[in-house]
């Protein structure tokens, strides 16, 4: 069964969904843009979809994945233009890709995924040197399923943590490759804070979650936004 | 300010922004400055419960979709968004342009049940409007009331300007172009509120007051002195045609899950049966059916519109519908296992229990509601439920492979005996045993029992009736209780500290607006969540205003406060169907006839 990438922005007021929310909402998207899903077999049959990270809720994206099948074979453009109009606003399908056979699914390969954050208040170089500079950072995860709580190392997924100056955003965006976008650059200019350029590391056998990282470094962040995510080499 | 910078500042400190962010497929966000009149639309409870209610839905797509005014949407805010609002001094918003509510020409709030009084005075707080209608000024929105508590608004009346009073597709329309034709030749808030009462349905209750005998008695409302050209009495408007009627097609496909997470169709307005406590079956007579072939239309529409995986196929006993059966068939050959259908309130009988198999497969579960376990109570209520029917239904659903059982009883209903409530539990077990004894599902089954106190509700044959006090409610319920334990029954309440609050203010009149303004003053929201039910601030509330709520559940004397409001069956007809009860007769009431 032919398998696709689709790469989806989130920008607006879509991004204050939840994970499960963006979920339900992509997927009735495909139901309404009728292309030939493939289901899954049994008394309630699925679309076979699977997604990429979660995001946190509030986070605007220009990288959403999602990986679909079809029971049968589509060029990407037709893909393209079959979903993006029944996409909700705030969503935009930037990029659909064929993956071949052999490619491995969507969540069995190490990720990097790279953040712009706005952070509340100023002189964070500091915390941020003090932090990079340990090579442990320890923190306190629920388990799940009645397992006990357990102590989790967060920093060997904390990649890169920069202050960027504010005045040269553009231009930092421009050496990683990444033509800034109008709209969500907006939220600089209306907001006070420092920008700080964020990679992380996602893997099967852990990740960082915004939420550790914001307490790492003492400090709370006001907004967010997912840059760019590439396979970890 | 910039409204769209202003709400993720916001939203980030809410615990579940998506209830207020809008942008949901398929929700119209027209021009502002275009519309000749823009209306807000207000569900008062939380997101998630207001985007199961198709009424208000329904209205926002007529006027959106087939004429040039505007509404928007609003339900109640969290305590949290509230708190945001309050210290930080911004308006309550509508979902679609953001706009404050002061800053619309009308609000329409869809009234369901009398839980919700205290988020509309909220909302309108919020909102920045005025809460007493006496006191709003030229240009503060009009306010609107719908929905089945505007054939019964007394104690909400000072609040609002106006009630539409019914179905109110036709009569919305008119009152927006009127007023739009109004507002052109500048006419006062007064004088538009004179020639509103012109269209059928509409009730402005400032226009009428209680008088009084010679001798102290209460004649009822009239229209207030030197009001001559308003009508006596409000005639209650339904559609007349449902085959030809608006319907929304393209529906609003939520982010945050709402209760029912579903795309609807209706099958038939009104009700066959006329259970004598059940407003439903008295506001929306005659039954008014729409075609096997429309409906299959829409459907298939709805589901492509959407992308829903889930149906509901809508309507009070929805297996009264002549041709259900084939329309799930339909469905089912259209779109197989990928679409659940929904059957949210089927009649006890055997073959609904077939009916609700064939659209889902991998129920496991039903719902039914005998309300009364003798059958000399049921005959009372007109439930037209036989003993043997009741066994037959769950015989088959234990047949079917289902192994839980949900049941809907009432304590408190008029004529009740000790052997009444009693017959709850003997019924119960019978019908555990009977279950069991035919199961085909592997696990044990199992029976929930809902219990509710009966309330007395207006424009019904039961309207005069006596309401049991808290106490019986809860020492019939604890009976219950103690007989039908965990682990073979669960059995839950319908809150009686709830009940008695909508009896009160259900059948109050209008001083007992002082009552809901004051218990809003002091804090009370969400008065149909439990865990915010503050009953405390009602309890000092009646006797700060010297009200005592014990005299509301009595048996009900003399005009009552909901008689300026013709709701299409005439008071001979309750009278003689309250006279059957106490007969233990029952009526057919599809043969019931309009006046
Ligand atoms: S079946 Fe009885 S309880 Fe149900 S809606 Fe009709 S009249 Fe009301």
């Amino acid at each position: 069964m032919p398998r696709y990438l689709l790469i989806f922005n989130r920008k607006r007021s879509v991004r204050f969904l939840s994970h499960l929310e963006e979920v339900r909402a992509l997927e009735r998207t495909l139901r309404r843009s009728k292309i030939p899903l493939s289901y899954s077999q049994g008394f309630s049959p699925r679309p076979i979809m699977s997604f990429g990270p979660p995001i946190p809720v509030g986070f605007s994206s220009r990288v959403q994945l999602m990986e679909i099948k079809l029971d049968k074979q589509l060029t990407p453009e037709e893909i393209f233009f079959m979903i993006n109009p029944t996409l909700p606003y705030g969503y935009n399908l930037s990029e659909v890709k064929f993956l071949n056979e052999n490619y491995p699914s969507l969540g069995s390969f190490p990720l990097e995924i790279s953040y712009l954050l706005l952070i509340e208040g100023n002189g964070l170089k500091l915390s941020i040197n003090s932090f990079l500079s340990q090579p442990y950072y320890q923190v306190l995860r629920e388990g799940n399923r009645k397992k006990k709580e357990k102590l989790f190392n967060i920093r060997p997924f904390v990649l890169h943590l920069e202050v960027i100056n504010r005045a040269e955003v553009n231009d930092f965006l421009k050496t990683i490759n990444i033509s800034k976008d109008p709209y969500e650059i907006t939220w600089l200019m209306h907001n006070q804070g420092t920008v700080i350029f964020f990679q992380s590391l996602y893997t099967t056998e852990g990740s960082v979650k915004i939420t550790e990282l914001e307490k790492a470094l003492n400090v709370k962040i006001i907004d967010g936004e997912r840059i760019n995510l590439t396979r970890h080499r | 300010m910039n409204n769209e910078g202003l709400t993720p500042r916001l939203l980030n400190r809410v615990s579940s922004p998506s209830r207020y962010t809008g942008g949901e497929f398929n929700s119209i966000k027209k021009n502002w400055e275009t519309a000749p009149i823009r209306m807000a639309m207000i569900y008062p409870d939380l997101y998630e419960i207001g985007m199961s209610n198709s009424g208000h839905l329904l209205l926002y797509y007529l006027i959106n979709e087939t004429t040039p005014h505007l509404i928007e949407r609003t339900y109640a805010p969290y305590f949290d968004l509230e708190e945001i609002l309050r210290k930080e001094k911004i308006p309550l918003f509508s979902l679609e342009s953001r706009q404050p509510l002061n800053k619309f020409d009308i609000i329409g709030f869809s009234l369901q049940y009398e839980l919700t009084f205290t988020n509309v005075l909220n909302i309108l707080d919020l909102g920045g409007i005025p809460l007493l209608q006496k006191d709003r000024s030229e240009n503060d929105p009009l306010i609107i009331g719908g929905g089945p508590v505007a054939s019964y608004p007394e104690s909400m009346a000072p609040f609002f300007d106006l009630f539409f009073v019914g179905e109110a597709e036709e009569g919305l329309l008119e009152i927006l172009n009127k007023i739009t034709s109004l507002k052109s030749k500048q006419t006062s808030r007064q004088d538009i509120l004179l020639e509103l009462t012109s269209i059928e349905g509409v009730y402005v209750p400032s226009l009428y007051e209680e008088k009084y005998s010679q001798e102290g008695v209460s004649l009822g409302l009239e229209p207030v002195n030197g009001c001559t050209g308003i009508p006596r009495i409000i005639n209650r408007r339904i559609i007349k045609d449902l085959e030809c009627a608006y319907f929304p097609l393209k529906q609003m496909v939520p982010f945050k899950a709402p209760v029912h997470d579903r795309a609807v169709v209706e099958l038939f307005r009104g009700c066959y049966r006329g259970c004598r406590f059940c407003l439903a079956g008295y506001l929306y007579r005659p039954v008014r059916f729409r075609s096997l072939p429309l409906l299959q239309e829409q459907s298939s529409k709805i589901i492509e519109n959407t992308g829903f995986d889930t149906l509901g196929l809508t309507s009070f006993n929805s297996s009264d519908y002549p041709n259900l059966k084939e329309l799930i068939l339909f469905l089912k050959k259209s779109y197989g296992d990928k679409l659940t259908l929904s059957l949210p309130s089927l009649g006890m009988r055997a073959s609904s229990v077939e009916l609700a198999c064939i659209s889902d497969k991998r129920r496991t579960n039903l719902t039914f509601a005998p309300e009364a376990a003798s059958e000399r109570l049921r005959k009372v209520i007109n439930k037209n439920l036989t003993e043997e029917e009741i066994f037959n239904t769950v015989k088959e659903t234990a047949k079917q492979g289902m192994d839980l059982l949900k049941l809907y009883f009432m304590v408190g209903l008029p004529t009740e005996r000790e052997e009444d409530v009693q017959a709850i539990v003997s019924l119960v077990k019978e019908l555990h045993k009977t279950a069991n004894a035919h199961r085909t599902s592997k696990r044990p089954f199992h029976l929930n029992i809902t219990v509710s106190p009966f309330i007395p509700k207006p424009h019904t044959p039961f309207e005069r009736e006596k309401q049991l006090s808290i106490k019986d409610c809860y020492e019939k319920i604890g009976y219950l209780k103690s007989q039908l334990r965990e682990p073979l029954f669960t059995l839950r309440e319908h809150d009686p500290l709830m009940s008695f609050l909508e009896g009160v203010f259900g059948r109050g009149g209008r001083n007992l607006h002082r009552v809901i303004l004051s218990a809003f003053r002091k804090g009370a929201r969400f008065d149909a969540w439990e865990e915010h039910l503050k009953i405390n601030y009602y309890q000092q509330a009646f006797v700060e205003e010297e009200i005592d709520p014990l005299s509301y559940l009595e048996e009900k004397e003399g005009p009552l406060p909901w008689g300026v409001i013709n709701c299409g069956l005439s008071a001979e007809l309750l009278k003689r169907e309250r006279d059957k009860a106490f007969r233990e007769e029952e009526s057919d009431a599809s043969l019931f006839t309009d006046i």
